[in-house]
């Protein structure tokens, strides 16, 4: 049994790549109900009318691309499915050029115009004087923007026409791996009353339920779960999105039998030794 | 086999971090860096072009007034004196830019504090169990109420602790012991979505041996 609590690590990491490759090979499916928090944020997206604005924070790195991409392609897809007008801003430095690559991406994919239908804000470094400036004036937060590779005033590009501030917004989506999501409850919903949901990893998702709970956001897509109820949802409704959380799900699924399978054995492992213990006394 | 150069670039790079999984090495030691100086570099950049060319470099040299010309030189010198520590004899001086950063954001944050998170969270905690419709629903909120009630009894410090005090005190511990648990799940979902996703890379897009 002592054998059971001193598995080399390596051995771990061979069996989790060994299980995930597999799952990724075999690709087993598991269906799964959209949990209720997903749903709201699609519901959210579903209440916005044709030519409403809504803004879609990408406030992640490449390190939350994984769980995080998804979500903000399916709301892109989403978004430009209902019609609206999207603007994209990130308050990440090092996601913001690949906000602007994927909103580029989407638009193209969807015949949507740079600069009509969507438009990419850009980065600032300081979130918080950032959305109180946009609070009144996302124009005088956000100066010029690039539509097709020329740097024009904001205030100036079509899809800005009645968009001065966040009250003019119909939702804001923000997804975030970091505490970013605490600015735009405290400053965007609770100053300004900007209509929030966010998506989160799972890594941060935790502290997000409160305001899940309070209303204060109105709904949440938890980690790659979230994300492929979301992107479900989606498809089922408009179509034409490529499943990538969805295709993560089962792999994650076999992931997490794997975990619970070693955190038992570990458990059997450190159980059997304490009673050797006590019998040996 | 992908034939892109980038794609064979990000593939050693992501081999050479998981090398570490078996040992310290140099190859992990030389991706590491790779790493740290890149994400230097782009955050250089993205200094140079979101905030001292738009912001600075336009707002001295093509300003929309003269005030707001000002503002900005007045604000760029106070941001240089952030680096007077590199002068010892001036060294003092960094503190004036920090007085202020500090102060202006906790006076953003304090009130902000307030009105998002202490009181519609109270609220929400309270008037949960009064607002549920369902059974199911009242349980839960009841459930937040001690869960809440309990935790903030537990990091009481400032009180002699009686038998009852101690009681809850221990409930609210049991309630953090599945905080944390959740907090964990959690973490476990989002560190596979990562590996997964390096290993729909590395077999995918690199090798192509994934079916799709």
């Amino acid at each position: 049994m002592q054998k059971l609590l001193n598995i080399d690590r390596r051995v771990v990491f061979l069996g989790v790549a060994l299980v995930l490759f597999l799952g990724l090979v075999l690709r087993p499916v598991i269906p799964l109900p959209p949990s209720s928090e997903a749903r709201k944020v699609f519901d959210a997206v579903e209440a916005v009318d044709a030519d409403q604005a809504i803004l879609i924070a990408m406030d992640y790195g490449i390190s939350s691309r994984a769980e995080l991409d998804p979500m903000s392609r399916a709301a892109l897809h989403h978004a430009f499915g209902r019609g609206a007008r999207v603007l994209c801003v990130s308050f990440d430095s090092g996601g913001a050029p690949l906000a602007e690559s994927m909103l580029g991406a989407v638009g193209l994919e969807l015949g949507k115009v740079d600069g009509v239908d969507y438009v990419f804000l850009g980065y600032q470094p300081d979130i918080t004087a950032a959305i109180m400036e946009m609070g009144s004036s996302i124009a005088g937060a956000f100066p010029d923007v690039d539509v097709d590779g020329e740097t024009v005033p904001t205030d100036s590009v079509a899809v800005m026409d009645g968009v001065t501030g966040l009250a003019d917004v119909a939702l804001a989506l923000e997804m975030t791996g970091s505490k970013h999501y605490q600015k735009w409850v405290d400053f965007a919903n609770a100053q300004f009353g900007l209509k929030l949901c966010t998506g989160a990893t799972g890594a941060i998702v935790t502290g997000q339920y409160p305001y899940l709970a309070s209303g204060q956001i109105t709904g949440l897509l938890r980690s790659t779960r979230g994300a492929a109820d979301y992107e479900t949802m989606v498809t089922k409704a408009y179509g034409g999105l490529e499943p990538d959380a969805s295709s993560k799900m089962s792999v994650l699924f076999l992931g997490h039998l794997l975990m619970l399978a070693f955190i038992a054995l570990a458990n059997i492992g450190h159980w059997a030794t304490r009673r050797d213990a006590q019998e040996a006394e | 086999m992908s034939t892109e150069l980038s794609v064979w670039v990000a593939a050693i790079l992501s081999l050479a971090m998981f090398s570490f999984l078996y040992r310290e090495n140099a190859v992990y030691r030389v991706a590491e860096h790779v790493m740290v100086g890149v994400g230097t570099g782009v955050t250089v950049l993205l200094a140079l072009y979101f905030v001292l060319i738009p912001v600075v470099w336009k707002g001295i040299t093509a300003p929309k007034d003269a005030t707001s010309a000002a503002w900005t030189i007045l604000f760029t010198l106070l941001g240089v004196l952030f680096m007077a520590p590199f002068v010892p004899r001036l060294g003092w001086l960094a503190r004036i830019p920090c007085g202020i950063a500090i102060g202006y954001a906790a006076g953003q944050t304090l009130p902000a504090a307030i009105q998002a998170r202490l009181f519609p969270q109270a609220l929400s905690t309270i008037q949960g169990v009064g607002d549920a419709g369902s059974a199911w629903a009242v349980i839960n909120a009841l459930v937040v109420l001690v869960g809440t009630t309990s935790v903030l009894v537990y990091f009481m410090m400032t009180v002699r602790r009686g038998a009852a005090l101690n009681a809850v005190s221990r409930v609210g511990v049991v309630f953090l012991m599945l905080g944390f648990g959740a907090v964990y799940g959690n973490m476990v979902i989002s560190r596979f979505t990562i590996l997964i996703g390096r290993l729909q890379f590395l077999f995918g897009e690199w090798f192509h041996i994934l079916p799709t």
